[in-house]
Order: structure tokens, then sequence, then C-alpha cells
């Protein structure tokens, strides 16, 4: 008999997606100009990322039920 | 007072191996995953030890100095990143699985032959990379605060780890972590409170160090902007396949525990990178007007000599020992399991006993450990460069074949061969060419996720079914779980 493959929930889809989008814009050269207290909007946006996708990892893996 | 609590610590690191021998001498389930019993708070903090190395903490200060925050941010936020990226991606079907390393999930999901030695002997040679690198952060911070010369230094801090890994396993290793975490993120707190007020006007300070030190500020300047994206992406995908990560999803009393521990890891190491940006690099900057910052990997001995005291001093010394051994000795385990468990019991003795594997394991432990306190004699500059390369060239062969095998049914043997293969060799390649600083990863990881796609198409003929049916069976249990929390949303 063949067997499904595992799958994502919305919750885990919708982080990993968050990240992409925040990474490219992150990445976009449009913002290389862009300061902010002196440093370039690229370091402020990767140091919120490095705090905001664990963030959100950490209510996804408390919310879910799986032991 | 720094030598005996340095000297301390060392005691403490070697009796803790001693007590959890007794526990892990017979059996290969304690030795390498510590009997699958870990709590949330155990591995929340043996993850921080795990992660945060020699590069992440001690050369943190003088990195950013040198090459600028943007590059600097763009090295420490991807492996936050990725441990989100692995708690979503990988942690749930691997805790499932119930091995114990990386190759154990290769030959559950596509029992390929090529696998069983190309996965064990590509984390032997990356593992030993990254070991190195470790190994001469260890010795620099013991050399710098005790006056030892570097290969006295190089020998004593490589021989504690060994031996707390050899005789202790998994186990050791993991209440050496919890130890060294908590003692790592109270003193960078410490040193983030210290410095501040040492400091005294913070915005005067800021400025002042934007003034000293303009590449701090520009995106552009000290790299290609393929650098920025390829440190990120580097460590958004490595952690996922990084085998002292994956052991210690394997070690987790269950799936949850191993997600909610993973996360509060990163949140943690988040804000002691904050901490490290915000207030250390300004502190370093204003209050060590003549720093050199052509030595970047003392940079952070130095501020830590001006704002604390003499108890301080040494508690900091053994806290970034602490981040560099737990990470050496994670590194060391990953390393000496792919040669114990993977190479000799698997493909070389699997009639072995568990306390010949454990021995066995014991000896490559000593010999690893000792060529690469070896290879460290004369080590290249830039701890961060160095094992960085050593994380990407795993995240180039492993991630692509490991995320689609999990979530694309039709991946082949054939198919995941050819994308780490390819990855490994295109990594390699790009590498010799001198491209820009972590940009390799860039070409070798997209090619590695085409040829995986491509050659599972071609070679898709129905031969692998019974080994991909045999490896869904195991995430059975996990779907119904799955459909309930969906259901309560």
């Amino acid at each position: 008999m063949s067997r499904s493959t595992p799958t994502a929930t919305r919750g885990e889809v919708g982080l990993l997606a968050g990240i992409a989008v925040l990474a490219v814009v992150t990445f976009t050269p449009l913002f290389n100009d862009v300061e902010i207290a002196g440093v370039a909007l690229i370091a402020w946006l990767l140091w919120f990322t490095m705090i905001a996708a664990p963030v959100g990892g950490l209510i996804l893996a408390l919310r879910s039920k799986e032991d | 007072m720094t030598l005996m609590i340095v000297l301390g610590y060392f005691l403490v690191l070697i009796a803790i191996g001693m007590v959890a021998y007794r526990r892990v001498r017979n059996s290969t389930d304690e030795f390498f995953v510590a009997g699958r019993s870990l709590g949330t708070f155990v591995n929340s903090w043996a993850f921080i030890a795990s992660l945060a190395s020699g590069g992440s903490v001690m050369a943190s200060v003088g990195s950013a100095l040198a090459l600028g925050f943007p590059f600097a941010a763009a090295l420490v936020a991807g492996a936050p990143v990725g441990f989100v990226v692995a708690s979503v991606l990988v942690a749930r079907p691997l805790r499932n699985l119930g091995k114990y390393t990386v190759p154990d999930f290769f030959d559950a999901r596509f029992n390929s032959p090529m696998m069983r030695v190309v996965v064990p002997v590509l984390i032997v040679i990356a593992s030993s990379v990254y070991i190195v690198s470790q190994l001469k952060g260890s010795a620099i911070v013991a050399g710098h605060l005790l006056g030892w010369d570097y290969q006295t230094a190089l020998w004593i801090a490589g021989i504690v780890f060994v031996l707390y890994v050899s005789i202790g396993g998994f186990l050791s290793v993991t209440w050496n972590d919890i130890f060294q975490g908590i003692l790592l993120f109270s003193c960078m707190v410490g040193l983030g409170i210290a410095a501040f007020s040492a400091m005294g006007d913070f915005p005067a300070a800021w400025n002042a160090t934007l003034e000293a030190y303009p590449a701090l500020t520009g995106a552009a300047d000290a790299h290609s902007i393929w650098s920025y994206v390829g440190a990120f992406l580097t460590w958004a995908t490595a952690i996922s396949v990084l085998p002292h990560v994956i052991m210690r999803v394997y070690s987790a009393r269950n799936v949850r525990s191993a997600r909610v521990s993973l996360n509060t890891a990163m949140l943690l190491f988040g804000v002691m990178m904050l901490i490290v940006a915000i207030v250390l690099v300004p502190a370093a900057a204003t209050l060590l007007p003549n720093a050199d910052i052509t030595d970047p990997d003392a940079l952070f001995l130095t501020l830590a000599d001006r704002v604390f005291g003499p108890i301080g001093q040494g508690l900091l010394a053994a806290a970034v020992l602490a981040a560099i051994m737990s990470t050496t000795a994670g590194l060391l385990m990953a390393c000496n399991s792919a040669i114990g468990h993977d190479l000799y019991h698997r493909l070389l003795r699997p009639q072995a006993s568990q306390k010949e594997v454990i021995r066995v394991t014991q000896a490559a432990t000593w010999v690893v450990g000792i060529l690469c306190i070896l290879l460290a004699i004369n080590p290249p500059e830039f701890l961060i460069v160095l094992y960085t390369a050593a994380v990407a060239l795993l995240a180039s062969a492993f991630f692509a074949p490991m995320v689609l095998g999990i979530w694309w049914r039709r991946t082949t043997a054939a198919g995941a061969g050819a994308g780490m293969i390819g990855g490994a060799v295109l990594f390699g390649t790009a590498f010799a060419m001198g491209l820009p600083t972590s940009s390799e990863v860039l070409i070798a990881l997209p090619a590695s996720f085409l040829l995986t796609i491509v050659v599972s198409l071609v070679t898709s003929s129905g031969r692998d079914d019974d080994a991909r049916d045999a490896w869904l069976a195991t995430q059975e249990t996990d779907k119904e779980a799955t459909a309930d929390a969906e259901s309560t949303r």
C-alpha cells in the first residue's frame, strides 16, 4: 500500500513564507542606501529576523499538541 | 584568580564526564542520544551551547568592527532562522524516526549503499574543519587569559574536551552543555551590563563608534551583496543538517519538546547577539580607542579585561571556553558517531555488540581529537569565515536531499545521491575559484535541489517504493497528532 507524505500545518507554512518574504525584502538592492541611526537597513532587518523568527517558531511549537 | 576559575571549570567538565560514564558505558542509546530522555529545559540550554561557538561569541565584536554591521548581522542572523526552519522541516520527521545520526535518516529513507559511505565521510571532513576553527579559539582564550603560549593552551583545552566526550558520550556532552549554556548566557548579559555602564553616555558612544569605524555602517563596502545573502542562507539551511544539532533532536523526549527547545534556544541566542551588536561593539570602539581590528578574535577578551574585575574575567574566560568547547564537543560527538556507529557498526561489523561499538567510538574520539589539535597548530585567520565554509559544505550536500526526501514522495535514491554529490562538488569547485566570501552556497544549493528533482523524475521507476514506504510508516503516528492539532485551530 502506498503511503502519503507528511504535511505541514498552515501556521508552519505561513511562518516559513514570512521568513522568506522578510529575507527577500532584506536583501533587495533597493534598500541598500537606507540607514537608521547610522546603520544600514539591511542590518536592522537581519536583527529583527533573528528575534522574530524564533518567536514565531516558539508560538507554533507551544500551540502544537504533538507528543 | 582567573587561572583557578578556569582550572576549576576544566575539573568540573571532566567530573561530569566520569559521572556520565557510569550510565552510558553499555548502551548505544545512552551513549549516542542520552537515552532519548532530554526535556525542554535541558535541550534549550544545550542547543545554545551547541550553536554559540568561538566564532559567534569571541569573534563577534571584532568581526563587526572589521567587516561591518551588515555582514556580521548576516552571519549571526542565519542561525536562528535555521533553527526555526529545522523545527518545521526536519525536527518532527527525524524525532519520529528515532535513530541516532544524520546518516541514519538517509539510510532509512533511501537505503543506498553509496550514501552509507559518502554521508559519514562528508560529516567527518566538515566537522573536523569546524573543530579546528574552534580549537584555535579555545587556545587563544586560554593563552590570552592564563598567559600560556598558543600550543600549550591548545593541547590542554583539546585534551580536556576529548576526555569528557570519549568517556561520557552524548550524555556527558549534554550535561556539560547545560552548565556551559547557562554560564555563557549569564556572562554575556553580565558583560553587556558592565560595558553599558562603563560607556556612560550611550548615544554619544554610538555616534563616536560610527565615526571612528565608517565600515560598520554600509552594506556594500566590505563585501559583495552575494556574500551577505550567502552567509545568511548558509546558516538558514545548514542547521537542518548539522550532525550535532540533529543528534540533539533525536535525543529529545518527544517532538514538541524538540521544537520548543529549538526555538527557545534561538530566542536566547538572538538576545545575546543583539547585546553584542548594540552594546559590546560600541563599547569596544569607545573604551578601546587603540583597538587592533586586524586581530578580531582577541578584541572581545580585551574588552572584558577593560570592564571586568579578576573574578568577572575568570568567569568570562570560562564562559568563552564553554562556548567553544561545547560546540567542539558536539562536533566531536558527531564525528565519532559517524565513525563508530555509521561506518564501523553499520558497514564493517553489523554483528558488533553495543559495548564494542562504544569502545570503537571512544577510540575514534581520541584519533579525530588529536588530529584536529595537530591541524590547529597552524590555523588560518577569521574563525567565523572558516567554519561558515565547513557548514556550507554540509548544507550544499545534504539540505536538498533531506528536505525533498521528507516532503516530496517522488524523491529517489539516485536523485538524492546526485543532489548530494553535485552539491558537495559544486561547493568545492566554487570555493576553489575564489568567489566572494560565503557566496559559494548560492551556486551549490540550488544546483543540489535541481539535480535531486531532475534525476528523481528521470529515475522514478518504482524501485525505491519499498524504502520510501518503510520510511513513511515511521511518520504515521505523527500525522494523526498533526491532524488533531489542525482541528483545534
